[in-house]
C-alpha cells in the first residue's frame, strides 16, 4: 500500500489516508490478517501527526474494516462480500449524486451527461 | 500504547514583574507531541521552565512523571532543548560528551557522535562557531544522547531555514516513533502545529485559551465577517473583533455563537493564526488581560 497525501486538495489528511486504507482493502492490495503500517510509522512516514492517522485508523474500526488487537496492531478482518459490494455501491451512488450536482452547477444538461457517461463507459 | 500525563501544572501561577502565569491546568500526555502556541509574551517559555524547575511558581504546582519539577529523580529522564545551548560557547562540540556526560546515568557518547554525524554539526568546531541551526541540533543531539522519555523543546524552530525545520521535525517524529515518548514544544508559528503536534494548548497573557486536539480547535472557533454594525446583542460573543472604515467587522467567535450575528454574514472557518490573533487583540483591548477568556 502507498499512501500519497496532498496538501492543498482540502481533503482532511485523515480522510485520504482512510479512503486510500479502504481503498487498499477493497481493492484487495490489503489481505485478511495483513497488518496495517504502524501509526507511529506511518505518521513519521507521511511527516503527519499521530492524531492524523489515529483518526483515519479509528474511522476503519468503526467501519468493521480492521481491528485493533492488541500487541499486534491493526489488522485486516475478513473481508464480508456484502460489505464490499455495499461499499462499492456506495461509492458508485455518491458519483451519481456529485455528477448530477456538477452538472447542475454547470448547467450541463441530461443530453449531455448520457453523451459523457457513455463515453467514458466505451473507453 | 502508555497511558497518562507525563507533565501536569495545577492550578500553576508564575509571578515575576507581572503574572507570567494565572492559574493555569496543563496536562501533557504521555507518547504524544503538545503544542504550546500563543504570541510572545503569553507565557509559553514561563510554563516550559517552571516544568523543568527552573522557575519557581508562585502558587500552585508543576509534576513531572508524578515528581515535583526539578526533581533529581527526574532531570535525567528529560531532554531539554532551551534557547540556549548547556554548553558553554569556547567549548569545542567532540569534548561536550565528555564534559557533561557525567551528569546523566546513561550518557551515550556514541550515539551523541552519531547524531552529530547525521546532524551535520562539525564536530571540531566550538560552539561559539555554530550557526543557528547547528546550535540547535547541537541541543537536540544533548538532549537525545542520554535516552530521555520526555523531550522539551523551547521555540526550537526560531532562527531555523525551513530545510533545518523539516529536518528538526523529522527528528521529533523519529524520537516519537516509541510509545513511551513524549514530545512538548512551544512555538508562535502556528503552521508547524499542523502536521506535528498532536494535542495544543494555546496560550494568551498567562492563561490557557484551548487546550485540546487541533481539529477539535478548528471545529470549536469560526471568523465572522460583517457589513454592517456589529450587533450589540453580539459584542460579548465577538473575540477580538476588527472594525473597518466603513464599519464592517471581522471577530473570532466560538461556533456556537453563530446565531447571535444574524444572517448577513459571512462566517468562515478559523485557522489556528485567527485564533492565536484574535485572542491576543482582545486582551489588549481589555482591561484585564486575558480573564475574560480563561474559561
Amino acid at each position: 500500500m502507498h499512501i500519497i497525501l496532498s496538501s492543498t486538495s482540502g481533503v482532511p489528511l485523515y480522510e485520504q489516508i482512510k479512503v486510500q486504507c479502504r481503498a487498499a482493502i477493497h481493492g484487495g492490495d490489503l489481505a485478511e490478517g495483513d497488518l496495517l503500517p504502524s501509526l507511529r510509522q506511518l505518521a513519521a512516514q507521511l511527516r503527519v501527526s499521530l492524531i492524523t492517522v489515529t483518526r483515519a485508523y479509528n474511522d476503519l474500526v468503526g467501519e468493521g474494516l480492521v481491528a485493533n488487537e492488541h500487541g499486534r496492531g491493526f489488522v485486516v478482518k475478513p473481508i464480508d462480500p456484502k460489505l464490499a459490494d455495499a461499499a462499492l455501491t456506495e461509492r458508485f451512488d455518491r458519483a451519481i449524486e456529485e455528477t448530477v450536482a456538477a452538472a447542475r452547477a454547470a448547467r450541463i444538461g441530461w443530453d449531455v451527461v448520457k453523451e459523457r457517461v457513455e463515453q467514458q463507459w466505451n473507453q | 500504547m502508555t497511558t497518562g500525563d507525563v507533565l501536569v501544572s495545577r492550578q500553576l501561577t508564575v509571578r515575576r514583574n507581572s503574572f507570567a502565569l494565572r492559574a493555569v491546568d496543563i496536562r501533557v500526555p504521555r507518547g504524544y507531541v503538545t503544542g504550546l502556541v500563543g504570541p510572545n509574551g503569553a507565557g509559553k517559555t514561563t510554563f516550559l521552565k517552571s516544568a523543568l524547575g527552573l522557575l519557581a511558581p508562585t502558587s500552585g504546582e508543576v509534576t513531572v512523571l508524578g515528581h515535583p519539577a526539578g526533581s533529581a529523580a527526574v532531570q535525567d529522564r528529560i531532554g531539554v532543548v532551551l534557547d540556549r545551548t548547556t554548553a558553554a560557547p569556547e567549548w569545542r562540540v567532540e569534548t561536550i560528551g565528555r564534559r557533561i556526560g557525567k551528569l546523566y546515568r546513561r550518557w551515550d557518547e556514541q550515539q551523541y557522535r552519531g547524531l552529530l554525524d547525521r546532524f551535520d554539526v562539525p564536530p571540531r568546531n566550538r560552539v561559539d562557531g555554530l550557526s543557528r541551526g547547528q546550535t540547535v541540533k547541537l541541543s537536540i543531539a544533548i538532549a537525545l544522547s542520554h535516552d530521555p522519555e520526555i523531550l522539551v523543546l523551547d521555540e526550537p524552530t526560531s532562527g531555523l531555514d525551513p530545510v533545518a525545520r523539516r529536518d528538526l521535525a523529522d527528528i521529533i517524529r523519529e524520537f516519537m516513533l516509541d510509545p513511551a515518548h513524549t514530545t512538548v514544544f512551544s512555538t508562535h508559528i502556528t503552521s508547524e502545529l499542523d502536521d506535528l503536534a498532536d494535542w495544543i494548548v494555546v496560550l494568551n497573557s498567562g492563561t490557557v485559551v484551548f487546550d485540546g486536539m487541533l481539529h477539535e480547535l478548528h471545529e470549536k472557533y469560526a471568523i465572522v465577517r460583517g457589513a454592517g454594525p456589529l450587533p450589540a446583542a453580539a459584542r460579548a460573543a465577538a473575540i477580538g473583533a476588527r472594525f473597518d472604515a466603513q464599519g464592517g467587522y471581522e471577530a473570532l467567535i466560538r461556533v456556537d455563537d453563530t446565531a447571535k450575528f444574524g444572517g448577513d454574514v459571512v462566517i468562515d472557518g478559523a485557522s489556528t493564526d485567527d485564533i492565536v490573533v484574535h485572542f491576543a487583540e482582545h486582551s489588549h483591548s481589555t482591561s484585564h488581560p486575558g480573564s475574560e477568556v480563561a474559561a
